[in-house]
């Protein structure tokens, strides 16, 4: 399989969600109720940039008051720095096609959800991410402070407009990507060695990790649920933990699979699925018999998370909650995905436009824990 | 399994006493501390990562350090802003008498002008530097908006806020607590901690109590929040 696929990226682009937006109940002031809209929202896109299209068609209803825009999904206020595609995966286990979506234009809850105040927090949340991602590229971010105005202009409208052949002009004189197996960052001259983090030993040359941008979201789901139209909706963010925390790969490590990244963030899954000797995952995979091992961190290859041996998950509570769940999906760009995919094609052609690669991932918890032992 | 280190430093139990009497900046009279560490394991290096205990004793304001088994961040919270013009008159209280306040007589102060701010240091496992959070609320729990806080700033801080309202000091989800709160935006702190330490960190045994007030020592500044000179002294 090649490295990228200008194919793939092309699907990336062009995904879209069709949405059916409701205007909230306590906001309409005329009768009849104005009738829902129906607009397509780009995967890759945010939810405030649809604001300019729904306006208009509640502007005449709404109360009297200033706008502050948000979303919900049954009840569940949306996160507008999360790209619509994402939420979509994340939230809706069944792809409901078209999405209902309430905008609220008043009434912004604030202590749940940082205000959007337009366009311009959009613009800056994607910079100051595609920011985060160069600096976990490449070790700083002067790529991304030193781009022109007319450059970040250009950068931002691509996005807005969904316009992959300018995107990608732009985007290649960032230098970031893309990421091989060589663990450099192909475009060769540009590479700049990173500044050293403190504590980290001297990596010279090529043997220094190579770090992957990765924002993941992991969502339980009822391990014995046939239907993933039956899963509950989630009602609160608390309900999904959300890792961002770069993949860290060794050189020495050979042809990575999807499963090894996954590994590597979430460890404790992993651990667990060899004593329980899920069958799911070694029947195809390439340690193939090598199931009692899997927690050894010779078989994960010199592939680790920040901090992978010592401290498997964030948060107490998860761990305990993730101690008696194995994965049942994972989902990148609305594909459900095979765990033996190379890891690189995945972020290089499945990553979104700010360099991040968001997975969702659906655990299966038990609801009787006998099952387990 | 977890490598957890305690590098406490003696409790000696002297206080020192500090006044700002700046009109900006936290009221902070005596502190009482001590570090922890925590190792973080990163690829084949261990990364130290410094968990400040301080105590703050004659105020209500108190630190706790929050993580779990392996990770977390380090609080301060309850810290207590005097608008301009009350710090003044404390200020002027205090120098009027001999011995310093006590609870009691804080207590007295509170007002609907009293702003309350809780400082989070987390950790960045992208740019690898510790990062501010921290929010602000009026003592009844009602949050601030962001033009409150910025009249709480340091002058130079609000000057650089006008300035880049978009890279300086925004507002973003708290990685562990998934609520908004400010943050001071972190992709430059690598640079000019290089800078300030002048650029020889020790690869191999870094003194992080070191690096984090020196961290500290600057990025509090931008929020009006000053560490005590004892810190520094423990740190060398």
């Amino acid at each position: 399989m090649e490295l990228c696929s200008e194919e793939a990226v092309k699907y990336v682009w062009e995904g879209a969600i069709p949405l059916q937006i409701h205007l909230h109940e306590s906001e309409v002031t005329t009768l009849p109720p104005p009738p829902p809209i129906l607009v397509l929202g780009s995967r890759i896109g945010y939810l405030p940039l649809l604001v300019p299209l729904i306006k208009p068609h509640f502007s005449s209803t709404l109360p009297p008051g200033t706008d502050s825009v948000w979303f919900d999904y049954k009840g569940l206020p949306l996160k507008w720095y999360i790209p619509i595609g994402v939420l979509f995966d994340l939230l809706c286990a069944e792809p409901e096609r078209p999405w209902n979506l309430t905008v609220h234009f008043r009434g912004h809850p604030g202590d749940v959800l940082t205000p959007c105040e337009g366009e311009d927090s959009v613009k800056w949340s994607y910079i100051n991410s595609l920011k985060e991602a160069a600096y976990i590229i490449n070790g700083n971010c002067k790529n991304i402070m030193n781009m022109s105005q007319a450059d970040q202009f250009e950068l931002w409208q691509s996005l807005v407009k969904g316009n992959m052949d300018d995107f990608l002009r732009i985007s290649s004189r960032l230098k970031l990507g893309p990421l091989g197996e060589d663990c450099m960052v192909r475009s060769g001259s540009s590479l700049v060695q990173p500044r050293q983090a403190i504590g980290e030993p001297d990596f010279t040359g090529s043997g220094r990790p190579c770090r992957i941008p990765v924002r993941l979201y992991v969502r339980n789901i009822s391990e014995d649920l046939d239907d993933l139209e039956d899963a509950v909706p989630i009602d609160c963010w608390d309900r999904i933990s959300y890792i961002n925390r770069p993949v860290e790969i060794h050189k020495e490590e050979g042809r990575l699979s999807l499963k090894c990244a996954m590994k590597t963030l979430l460890p404790e899954i992993f651990l667990e699925e060899s004593l329980v000797n899920n069958h799911e995952f070694s029947r195809e995979g390439e340690t193939v018999g090598a199931d009692s091992s899997y927690g050894d961190s010779e078989t994960i290859g010199g592939l680790r998370n920040a901090q992978a041996e010592e401290i498997p998950f964030p948060g107490q509570a998860h761990v305990q909650l993730l101690k008696k769940s194995k994965i049942k999906m994972i989902r990148i760009q609305g594909i459900e995905l095979d765990m033996d995919i190379p890891f690189f094609w995945v972020v290089n052609n499945l990553k979104n436009p700010e360099y991040f690669l968001h997975i969702c991932v659906f655990m299966g918890t038990s609801s009787d824990q006998s099952t387990i032992r | 399994m977890l490598h957890l280190m305690q590098m406490i430093l003696p409790r000696n139990g002297r206080r020192s006493t500090q006044i700002f009497p700046s009109g900006h900046g936290f009221l902070v009279r005596e502190w009482v501390f001590h570090v922890m560490s925590v190792i973080f394991s990163l690829g084949n290096a261990y990364f130290f990562i410094l968990l400040l205990n301080i105590s703050l004793l004659n105020l209500n304001c108190g630190l706790v350090c929050k993580y779990t088994q392996a990770e977390g961040y380090l609080a301060l919270e309850n810290m207590n802003q005097l608008s301009a013009s009350e710090a003044l008159t404390d200020d002027e209280n205090y120098s009027a008498e001999e011995e310093p306040f006590d609870n009691a007589t804080l207590v007295q102060s509170y007002n609907d002008d009293m702003h309350i701010y809780d400082f989070h240091i987390v950790y960045s496992f992208s740019y690898r530097v510790p990062v501010l959070y921290f929010r602000g609320y009026r003592c009844d729990g009602h949050p601030l908006l962001l033009c409150d806080i910025e009249r709480d700033l340091p002058p130079y801080s609000l000057k650089i806020q006008n300035e880049s309202k978009w890279t300086f000091m925004t507002q973003e989800e708290h990685p562990y607590l998934r609520r908004p709160w400010y943050t001071l935006h972190p992709c430059g702190t690598s640079d000019w901690m290089k800078l300030l330490l002048g650029g020889d960190l020790p690869s191999k045994s870094p003194d992080m109590l070191h690096y984090l007030s020196a961290w500290l020592s600057v990025v509090g500044q931008t929020v009006g929040l000053r560490i005590p000179l004892e810190l520094h002294d423990k740190s060398i």
